[in-house]
């Protein structure tokens, strides 16, 4: 549904000296940078899939987004989404996609929600009695029906990006952007909504594309994401093989006997990376391949009670991969 | 503890005269658009309407004085009304004012400071219209034109500067209470750019019309800074008009010291 | 079209609910315009006690002219002028974004989205003057003109939206639309000036490039000075010519739009 070739853009940003001298000569002669926000970037993504977007910001991610909704034009590339070139934007490829964007909103600021779903039904030209049925779903499933007539200004921020998220959803798109939809959210209405989320893709199998901030978003609904830092692809692939692939450390743990000492600690430095825990106990980052030899030295040197041997955590592996370009 | 308070000041009109840097072309398009647009209308108007009359002076002008004048009231209304727009109610209407409420300096002091750098560049350029006036177009027989003059011109502007802010202040500061004040700002601008003589010179004004406004104080927000620059007053009308500058700045003042007052008290802080 | 209808049904809707609820600003908005129709009147009174005619016309007769603008202006400020003030906001913001992404015309939604309820009720003063003026005005004018006239000031009152939307369109190029702007606010005078009074090439730029000095002195013209087929179709023609490149103007911004931001 989506196909996209060595998609690249670029565009100039304006270099400004500080200061007032620096204010005086821009008045005259105008510096400019160019900046590539996408290199040659190529993804697919088919029904039914959700593709996590992840990178640091400035990464690229939503210039790429951007690109496939058809706001943005891309420097050189191709791409395709159900089979229409985005950015020349025909009305039978804006009926079909939908995007949501968690820093800005759609719905009129000074309007019940109800109204702005009415307008919407308008502009995609939905059925009466299919506009009825999804929005009564929709409004279920997110469990907003009370407010519905309240003006979207009067409700918390949880409930306008549901009702963000009814108004993106209610023509059915078949493919739907989302660029950071939990940002600022506190934790109950995350999860609901990633919940929600969910349960609308095993139902409706549209093609999505999520960028979040929040490495619970991702993991929680994406089997498949794409790593990006300056504009490309470090990693495209399954979240579970993120680690296989990535993973350079585990993590060694165990309760101990007795409070560790000074020499115990000089020990654990020795073996690998002592991480911060409470109490008579450790938690050591070691290399993979230095585990069971750090294990039994462990063993061995230390009161062990009880041990054990993790994996990374998966957040923590992404994070370090966009930051650094590897784990 | 002097210095600290002038080092304040002066970040602060460094500051803004940098923000109005930063928009070069507007604000260099803004100007010179409004000033020339004033003068070419009014080139055409007038011409047409001495023709008309077949007159060789209205209202005390020649054509060439008449064409000065609103040369020289188009570069005042921008020293006197300056920044205009937005100074108290945007920060009332965004909840931003408690940033301003925990520096150590005075509020409308602050913005005072904000307004006077857009004067200040505006005042900068007014020799330098009245310059090239005189340079293309020479300057009309029996002006009263001098260095002086245009420093006493400029001063006064500046006096009418803050009776405007004032008033703009006064208005703003119904923020507290109404949903938008924007409007009425235009109508104190379109109010004053008629009573005041940028419109049409006072002179040609009905008698009673400018005897009913005499101690109001939109002739001294305009037209006297502006006779003042063109040499036109005399010791005794400076006189009368410094003294309503004043007394309306004064009384303006305290309005806002009590609206203020009260209007702070209606602050929840988070905006409205 | 009917969709389109529709849809500018519900934003009317829209707006008279807004409307009603900043019911403050709406009675300043109201007064905002009586006293710039107070100003206009008083100015053209004013200038007529120094001169019998201005531009060929005596003061009752400008006073149709004055009526023809501030109708001209009203409908202006009614339909387009809120969209206007948003415009250069929404695309700075990025709000645009949205508006693209919809299968509707942007042009459509970008410019007629808020109806200003305020300035329709201030149409009603605006009517009110020109009625004013007709009855005041000498001689006896058919219902042709009246006609005409009805068809010639909302075509200048688009006009005068589609110039101003012109100004605005920098704001895809420089990020800031307050240069330009503020120069199509210094020129909106002239519209409130007879076209008469300019002459040579001022008047020539001013009746095509910079169609200013015919938005409602032309109509006026017609009406005052009966049929004149030669006006009529410079008028129109300068109508259609400005709504062509401002088709094409639109495209290009869009363009600029959309390869700029990030």
């Amino acid at each position: 549904m989506i196909e996209v070739r060595g998609l690249s853009k670029k565009f100039r940003v304006h270099v400004k000296q500080p200061g007032l001298r620096g204010s005086l000569k821009s008045l005259i002669h105008r510096e400019w940078k160019e900046k590539e926000a996408l290199r040659s970037v190529s993804l697919e993504v088919g029904p039914g899939e959700i593709v996590g977007l992840v990178g640091a910001n400035g990464a690229g991610k939503t210039t790429l987004v951007k690109a496939l909704a058809g706001i943005l034009h891309p420097t050189s590339g191709s791409a395709r989404v159900l089979g229409h070139v985005p950015w020349e934007r025909n009305d039978e490829f804006r009926r079909q996609i939908a995007l949501i964007m968690g820093q800005k909103a759609q719905l009129w600021w000074d309007l019940p929600a109800a109204d702005c779903f009415l307008l919407l039904r308008e502009i995609y030209r939905i059925p009466r009695a299919r506009f009825e049925a999804t929005l009564e779903t929709l409004v279920q499933a997110l469990g907003v029906g009370d407010q519905l007539k309240v003006q979207i200004r009067r409700l918390s921020l949880g409930e306008r990006m549901k009702m963000e998220l009814i108004a993106a959803l209610l023509h059915q798109p078949r493919v739907v952007f989302l660029d950071e939809p939990t940002i600022g959210l506190d934790l109950t209405a995350q999860r609901s909504i990633r919940e929600f989320l969910l349960g609308y893709l095993r139902e409706h199998r549209p093609a999505m594309i999520l960028t979040s901030h929040y490495m619970e978003d991702i993991e929680r609904l994406c089997e498949r994401i794409v790593i990006m830092r300056e504009g490309e692809f470090v990693y495209d692939g399954p979240l579970s093989r993120i680690v296989e692939e990535f993973a350079r450390h585990k993590i060694i743990g165990a309760e101990l006997s007795e409070p560790t000492s000074a020499e115990a600690l000089a020990l654990l430095h020795r073996l690998g990376e002592p991480l911060p825990v409470e109490g008579a106990a450790i938690r050591l980052k070691v290399r993979r391949e230095r585990v069971a030899e750090a294990a039994s030295e462990i063993l061995r040197s230390l009161g062990v009670v009880d041990l054990e041997i993790e994996e990374e955590d998966v957040g923590t592996i992404i994070e370090e991969i966009f930051r650094k370009g590897q784990a | 503890m002097n210095q600290e308070r002038g080092a304040w000041a002066f970040q602060v009109f460094s500051m803004e005269l940098r923000k109005l840097f930063a928009y070069r072309a507007d604000f260099w398009l803004g100007f010179s658009g409004s000033v020339l647009s004033t003068l070419g209308i009014s080139y055409f108007l007038w011409a047409s309407v001495f023709e008309a009359r077949q007159a060789s002076e209205i209202g005390g002008y020649g054509f060439h004085a008449m064409m000065l004048y609103y040369l020289a009231v188009a570069m005042v209304t921008k020293v006197v009304q300056a920044q205009e727009m937005g100074l108290v109610s945007q920060e009332i209407y965004q909840g931003t004012l408690n940033r301003y409420l925990v520096y150590p300096v005075p509020f409308f002091a602050f913005k005072f400071v904000e307004n006077l750098a857009h004067a200040a560049l505006f005042a900068l350029q007014l020799p330098l219209a009245l310059g090239l006036f005189a340079a293309l177009f020479g300057l009309p027989p029996d002006h009263g034109v001098s260095s002086a003059s245009v420093l006493g011109g400029v001063a006064a502007a500046f006096l009418a500067c803050y009776l405007y802010f004032a008033l703009g202040v006064l208005i703003e500061l119904l923020a507290f209470w109404a949903d938008n004040v924007w409007s009425l700002l235009v109508m104190l601008r379109i109010t004053v750019s008629l009573l005041g003589g940028a419109l049409l010179p006072l002179s040609v004004f009905p008698e009673e019309l400018r005897a009913a406004l005499s101690w109001l104080p939109f002739e001294s927000l305009l037209s006297f800074p502006t006779r003042a620059l063109l040499g036109e007053l005399g010791p005794e009308e400076w006189g009368r008009h410094l003294g309503i500058l004043l007394i309306w700045s004064f009384v303006t003042s305290v309005a806002i010291r009590l609206v203020w007052r009260r209007g702070l008290r209606e602050y929840a802080g988070v905006g409205i | 079209m009917a969709r389109y209808l529709r849809l500018y049904a519900y934003f009317v809707r829209f707006s008279l609910s807004r409307a009603m609820e900043f019911r403050l600003d709406f009675f300043f908005r109201i007064a905002m315009d009586l006293v710039y129709y107070g100003v206009n009147l008083a100015f053209f009174r004013i200038l007529f006690l120094q001169t019998p005619t201005l531009a060929g016309w005596d003061e009752s007769q400008a006073m149709v002219f004055v009526g023809c603008y501030l109708v001209v202006d009203a409908l202006n400020m009614t339909l387009f002028s809120n969209n206007m003030w948003m415009f250069p906001i929404l695309v700075n913001r990025g709000d645009l974004d949205y508006y693209l992404v919809r299968p509707v015309s942007t042009f459509f939604f970008v410019t007629l989205r808020d109806f200003a309820v305020n300035s329709f009720v201030n149409l009603v003063f605006a009517f009110g003057i020109l009625g004013w003026a007709f009855t005041r005005a000498p001689g006896e004018f058919s219902w042709d003109r009246y006609l005409l006239l009805a068809f010639l000031l909302p075509l200048g009152s688009v006009l005068y939206g589609l110039v101003q939307l012109a100004f605005l369109l920098p704001v895809f190029w420089n990020h800031s639309a307050r240069g330009w702007g503020g120069v199509f606010w210094s020129m909106t005078k002239i519209m409130e000036r007879p076209d008469r009074i300019f002459r040579g090439w001022m008047r020539a730029i001013l009746t095509t490039i910079l169609p200013f000095a015919l938005m409602a002195s032309f109509p006026a013209r017609l009406f005052l000075e009966g049929f004149g087929s030669e006006l009529l179709f410079h008028f129109v023609l300068v109508f259609m010519a400005f709504a062509l490149v401002l088709a094409l103007l639109w495209r290009a911004a869009l363009r600029a739009y959309s390869s700029a931001s990030s």
